[in-house]
């Protein structure tokens, strides 16, 4: 069978020679490309909120959430940070804790945890790929 | 992009982004179904400026709407010796296919404005929220 696909090399790479590090694509692997991208937010005061997209994938999905709470509007903080939210070690109350972002063969859920006192704003921004996890 | 709202209060509790949405998108879903609503904003080519190539080799640029460029395309692909390589598209101009172009327009450069409005769930209108 012959050898054959599609490459694209960066520039100053040869696209028959170089390694695959150095391509930009390459149809011989896998590529990480996205099913979903999306933004969810929920405004609260204590308590708890359970975020969830059905993604209407057939297989479970590899995804990446990155959070941001309404203290700190500028930093998008990947989800979760082994159970120390980073939101927390900037003295923020909002958590989304390890553990709580679930993704099934049917949905992603997000469990995002709020503090008694004031009103909260958590933005999530998420990404499924179309890559079993 | 496809935004999702409480339909008890019209409050937007997410997004799925993007401009042509497939089958596959269209059937991803935001929490409950039962107690949230979405509004789907398609965007459709309306206009494209297309390079053309006549019989003498001269090159002529057209301003056409997406309509008349389809058309004109038909028409085209009908007559002897049609040749793709006379014709190309320099450029295709995109817009939401919905009320409210502008603030699509608008949440497709920067998404997370979208959370500065909320939906009047009877006329499905976004309005900017109070305060």
């Amino acid at each position: 069978m012959s050898d054959y696909g599609v490459k694209i090399a960066q520039p100053g790479y040869s696209i028959t020679t170089s390694d695959p590090r150095n391509l930009v694509f390459s149809s011989a692997f896998r590529t990480l490309n996205v099913a979903l991208t999306g933004t969810l937010q929920q405004t609260q005061n204590g308590g708890s909120y359970t975020f969830s997209v059905s993604h209407g994938l057939s297989f479970t999905p590899f995804a990446l959430v990155f959070h941001k709470t309404s203290a700190y509007p500028n930093q998008w903080v990947v989800s979760p940070v082994n159970g120390l939210s980073t939101a927390n070690l900037n003295g923020d109350q909002t958590e989304i804790t390890s553990g709580d972002i679930r993704m099934s063969s049917t949905q992603l859920q997000v469990i995002a945890r709020f503090a008694n006192g004031s009103s909260e704003t958590i933005t999530l921004r998420y990404y499924i790929f179309n890559i079993s996890v | 992009m496809i935004l999702f709202y409480d339909k008890k209060n019209g409050d937007i509790i997410g997004t799925v982004e993007g401009r042509v949405h497939d089958a596959r998108q269209l059937g991803a879903w935001i929490g409950d179904k039962e107690k949230v609503g979405r509004i789907v904003c398609q965007w459709m080519p309306v206009m494209v400026v297309v390079d053309v190539v006549d019989s003498k080799g001269t090159v002529h640029s057209i301003n056409a709407s997406w309509d008349e460029w389809q058309a004109w395309l038909e028409d085209e692909e009908k007559k002897p010796g049609s040749d793709r390589r006379k014709y190309k598209i320099q450029k295709t101009v995109w817009e939401p296919s919905v009320n409210q172009k502008e603030l699509f327009v608008a949440f497709d450069a920067q998404p997370t404005q979208v959370y500065e409005y909320r939906v009047n769930v009877p006329s499905l209108q976004l309005v900017l929220k109070s305060g």
